[in-house]
């Protein structure tokens, strides 16, 4: 199968969301040393959208395995210190006081989840331009 | 395909333009990809925990050893000095980094870098001051006369730097993830700029500019009776107070102008202290063997300052082969202890009053401004060009022109040009070129350094004379001995402490600057400065009430701002028993007595006893209901009393309406007679013409202006608290330690609080006893607490601890010797 074959038989929504997520992870790791590295998070979802057929579950993909990744990181974190207490007082810094929840909703699905929904659909369209010559979906 | 393309580009527009929003900050909004995503602010809980670790460093001469106890104190032992001081600065710049930042560029003039333009006054402020330039010198002088501790500030600041250096966004502060900031290296530079910060906070006192309104506006006569130039202390001497002239409006002069011009500045320039309160002191004192249970010296410490979280305290004990091992608290970005103990000595500090250190010039300048004149010809002014750069925001630049005395402080108000207003300049001990102790620089910490590893008197002073703050210093050795020394280079005035012939200071006034005036001719000899040693009555205390009697020789200062209540209670404890445990001592520090209150209320019940019973005068029954209140008051300033609300409105009542005639002339804002003039007045002179209120056609003596205080005050509790109770003290008097960025959420909440102005227990809120130290000598026991914690990091345990224990009067044991696995919460070893 050329990448091309393999391209327009991608339409596994799983495949191209555990591939955001296991991306996201591993970028993520980045973060350790480099400020900026949540920017790559675009990558993760690319990588994700790049598999998906239709922009609609590209971007879902690309925002869902973002997320999972950040949460997952968020769940490790709790063991190492009191994070939730910490969202909360997040949330009085940005005049939500007892809403620590929104603020890591905020931190999941806008910052994470949308960079990842972006980077996702970019590699769908990208994906398309270069596979799918001809056929709008 | 087209569409595809078209699409894609839309969608990558859309994307990069989503990334740089979330880059970017946008006013106090950090960039929110990088403060959101899990590894930007979401790992600052993973930081809270000391864990044990190591840490190594070539530079080591052998293996440090910290220990943190239960509350996060760190414990350290080192082999040399130096490694103990890079431990010490690791441990700083890991618990308070931002806290040292906002310090070093507070003192160095750079705040505006990283907070942006509101702060520009406030470097305009310190750069006129000028501690960076004199910090530049201190440097080049300490290494080139001092290596020795020059050499210990570079192995501090070698501490700072290897956790900067160290630093990870996993690991970088808060404050910086908050702020989108990036810190720095630290050099000695900034702990000797930061020295001088310190010391203008404890002694830059502006009160010269007030007392010369003063004397301008009121008779000499009258100024002298109001404002002596002796606080009452120890023993209480009444002043006779019998002038009294109807004050009437003054031509505005020039140098009055340039004082209300300079004092307007000062009032709303950021202060990084907070602003300063006219009830702020300190207290501290000791008693000997024969006054305490153990047969040991006890001695107690509280310097009464503004509260701010971080707390400027940082809490340790440092200990080396070398021969330290002392226990006390340290600022973070200097590496000694301030106020502690050793097993041999101890001791505490209290501001020894104002006007001690700074004085004011007049200064002649020439048409331009480019010369003054002094001593018979023109000279030319320095000057220096001082730029200010400006987050977000275009430079900012200021010149500091300076004459002999030192720099034009009115330059900082940019309109004070031409012949409405007059040119001031500033005389401050700490960078005037008259200061040869030592060679002008950086002495406060090789003082501090010597007194943390004194073991008896005479070594004790070998380094408080290098100690340039002025400071009653209270101190106690194991060896028996208690005494009550000053500290600090006083500058001589030729007047001498009753003033010249005609009774004038000149010290505490702006002087004619061209030669003519009250110049400096040295520093009052170290052994000539005011000093107690073991006084037969066992005891010493100092509450910043007067150091000296009037046969000392030297002029040091006018006390503005103590009442010295605090010191006649003090001395009713101290003297009403023979066995003081640590424990007394701290009951003492928490003591809620409101002894003003002691000396005022009788008189108020007396002179209301008189109108009901005697002049059948009738009341509103909430006046009635408020006497009562009073009558009953046990003089206890109790967070759940409503006397304590109605006492301190009716006091200030009280005195605006006896001082009301300085609102006559347009002196609203001068400083008012110390509340023990008034005491002396209402006590010995109640027909005083000053009772007498200028807005009522009747003549009214004291009692009637008592009694028309209290009428005033209940309407005014009414019309601003309520129902009477709502009036309870602690619904109005609560304790707030604000976070050094201003922000809410990282501040206490605000707890309702016992204590008061004027009390030993000398709460106002925002700030109040800053440290609480007790010390037995005997066996180098001690308690010490703060109202704060050891760890900057907000979700750190140790964040709000110490507080927590403060406000409810505990102490925490300070332990000297090994720590216990049961309260050892983590070791760090460094390593060569």
């Amino acid at each position: 199968m050329n990448l091309k074959e393999f391209f327009e038989s991608r339409q596994s929504f799983l495949v191209g969301f555990i591939a955001t997520l296991v991306a996201a992870i591993l970028l993520q790791l980045l973060g350790l040393v480099w400020e900026y590295a949540w920017i790559l998070m675009v990558a993760a979802g690319f990588l994700g959208g790049f598999l998906i057929k239709k922009a609609g579950k590209a971007f879902l993909a690309g925002l869902l395995g973002v997320s999972v990744a950040w949460l997952i990181y968020f769940i490790i974190f709790s063991f190492l210190g009191p994070i939730w207490e910490f969202s909360n007082l997040l949330a009085e810094l940005f005049g939500l006081p007892g809403m620590g929840i929104v603020v890591i909703l905020i931190s999941l699905v806008l910052i994470g989840g949308l960079t990842g929904g972006l980077g996702a659909l970019n590699g769908h369209f990208i994906g398309s331009i270069l596979f799918e010559s001809g056929k709008e979906e | 395909m087209k569409g595809k393309i078209i699409k894609e580009i839309g969608v990558c527009a859309l994307t990069v333009g989503f990334i740089v929003i979330l880059s970017t900050s946008f006013g106090i909004i950090p960039p929110l990809g990088n403060f959101l995503n899990p590894f930007g602010v979401w790992t600052v809980p993973g930081n809270a925990k000391y864990r044990d670790m190591t840490i190594i460093d070539s530079r080591l001469n052998g293996p440090v050893n910290v220990q943190f106890d239960n509350y996060g104190i760190p414990h350290i032992h080192a082999k040399t000095d130096r490694d103990l001081f890079f431990a010490l600065g690791y441990l700083h710049a890991y618990n308070r980094l931002f806290e040292m930042d906002i310090f070093r560029r507070a003192a160095s003039g750079r705040l505006s870098e990283i907070l942006g333009a509101d702060y520009i006054n406030a470097d305009k402020y310190f750069r006129i001051l000028g501690f960076n330039r004199h910090a530049q010198k201190g440097e080049a002088y300490m290494q080139a006369n001092e290596k020795y501790f020059y050499d210990l500030l570079v192995s501090y600041s070698d501490g700072v730097n290897k956790f900067i250096d160290s630093i990870t966004p996993w690991t970088m502060p808060f404050e910086y993830k908050l702020l989108s900031l990036k810190p720095t290296r630290w050099t000695p530079f900034d702990t000797i700029v930061f020295k001088y910060l310190q010391a203008w906070d404890l002694s830059g006192d502006l009160s010269d500019l007030d007392t010369t309104l003063l004397q301008q506006y009121l008779p000499a006569k009258m100024y002298a009776e109001l404002y002596p130039n002796a606080t009452m202390g120890e023993p209480f001497v009444p002043p006779i107070i019998h002038e009294f002239r109807i004050l009437e409006n003054a031509a505005p002069s020039p140098l009055a102008n340039s004082i209300r011009a300079l004092e307007a500045f000062e009032e709303n320039r950021p202060h990084i202290f907070g602003t300063p309160y006219e009830g702020a002191g300190s207290n501290n004192w000791a008693v000997n063997g024969s006054k305490s249970k153990t047969g040991n010296p006890l001695l107690a410490g509280d310097p009464h300052l503004g509260y701010q979280q971080p707390s400027l305290w940082y809490e340790v004990q440092m200990v080396s082969d070398e021969g330290y091992n002392c226990t006390g608290c340290t600022f973070p970005a200097a590496p000694v202890i301030l106020i502690g103990h050793n097993d041999h000595v101890a001791w505490s500090l209290t501001n020894i009053g104002g006007d001690a250190h700074v004085d004011f010039y007049e200064e002649k300048l020439n048409k331009i401004g480019t010369q003054y004149y002094f001593n018979g010809s023109w000279r030319t002014l320095n000057t220096y060009t001082e730029t200010i750069n400006v987050k977000g925001g275009p430079s900012d630049s200021i010149i500091v022109r300076e004459t002999i005395h030192g720099p034009l402080i009115t330059d900082l108000v940019a309109n004070l040009t031409g012949r409405g207003f007059a040119n001031l300049s500033l005389k401050w001990t700490s960078t005037s070129p008259d200061l040869k102790v030592g060679g002008n620089y950086s002495n406060e910490f090789k003082g501090l350094y010597l007194m943390n590893k004194a073991t008896d008197f005479t070594s004790f002073n070998e380094g408080l004379r290098w100690f340039g703050a002025m400071q009653n210093v209270v101190y106690a050795d194991d060896k028996g001995n208690i005494a009550m020394t000053v500290s600090g280079p006083f500058p001589i005035r030729k007047q001498g402490v009753n003033g010249t012939a005609d009774g004038k200071l000149k010290g505490n006034i702006v002087q004619n600057g061209t030669g003519i005036g009250e110049e400096w001719a040295g520093f009052i000899p170290f052994n000539q400065l005011p000093r107690e040693i073991n006084p037969s009555r066992c005891w010493v205390s100092s509450s910043n009430q007067l150091s000296i009697n009037g046969s000392y020789p030297y002029y040091i200062g006018q006390n503005t701002f103590d009442d010295a209540y605090r010191a006649r209670r003090i001395k009713a404890l101290l003297t009403s028993k023979n066995d003081f445990t640590l424990t007394d001592f701290e009951a003492m520090q928490g003591d809620n007595y409101d002894y003003s209150a002691s000396q005022f209320l009788p008189i108020l019940i007396s002179a209301w006893n008189y109108s009901i019973n005697k002049e059948h005068k009738t009341y509103d029954q909430t006046v009635k209901d408020a006497m009562n209140i009073l009558y009953g008051w046990n003089y206890i300033v109790d967070k759940n009393y409503i006397a304590p609300t109605i006492y301190e409105k009716w006091l200030e009542k009280f005195q605006a309406n006896t001082w009301d005639e300085f609102t006559f002339f347009g002196a609203g804002s001068l400083r008012k007679p110390m509340i023990t003039i008034l005491e002396n007045l209402t006590k010995f002179d109640q027909y005083s013409k000053w009772f007498d209120m200028n807005n009522t056609p009747a003549i009214e003596s004291r009692n009637d202006t008592m009694l028309l205080s209290l009428n005033q005050t209940v309407a005014w509790l009414q019309a601003n608290y309520g129902a009477m109770a709502n009036w309870v003290w602690g619904n109005h008097h609560k304790i707030y330690v604000k976070h050094i960025t201003g922000l809410r959420a990282l501040s206490s909440p605000e707890i309702p609080l016992d204590g008061g102005p004027n009390l030993i227990n000398n709460q106002w809120g925002t700030g109040g006893p800053s440290w609480r130290m007790v010390v037995d000598l005997g066996n180098s026991n001690s308690e010490e607490i703060y109202p704060g914690g050891q760890n900057g990091n907000p979700m750190s345990p140790h964040y709000w601890d110490l507080f927590y224990l403060y406000i409810n009067y505990q102490y925490h044991a300070v332990y000297r010797t090994t720590i216990s696995t049961t309260i050892l919460e983590a070791t760090w070893v460094f390593s060569p």
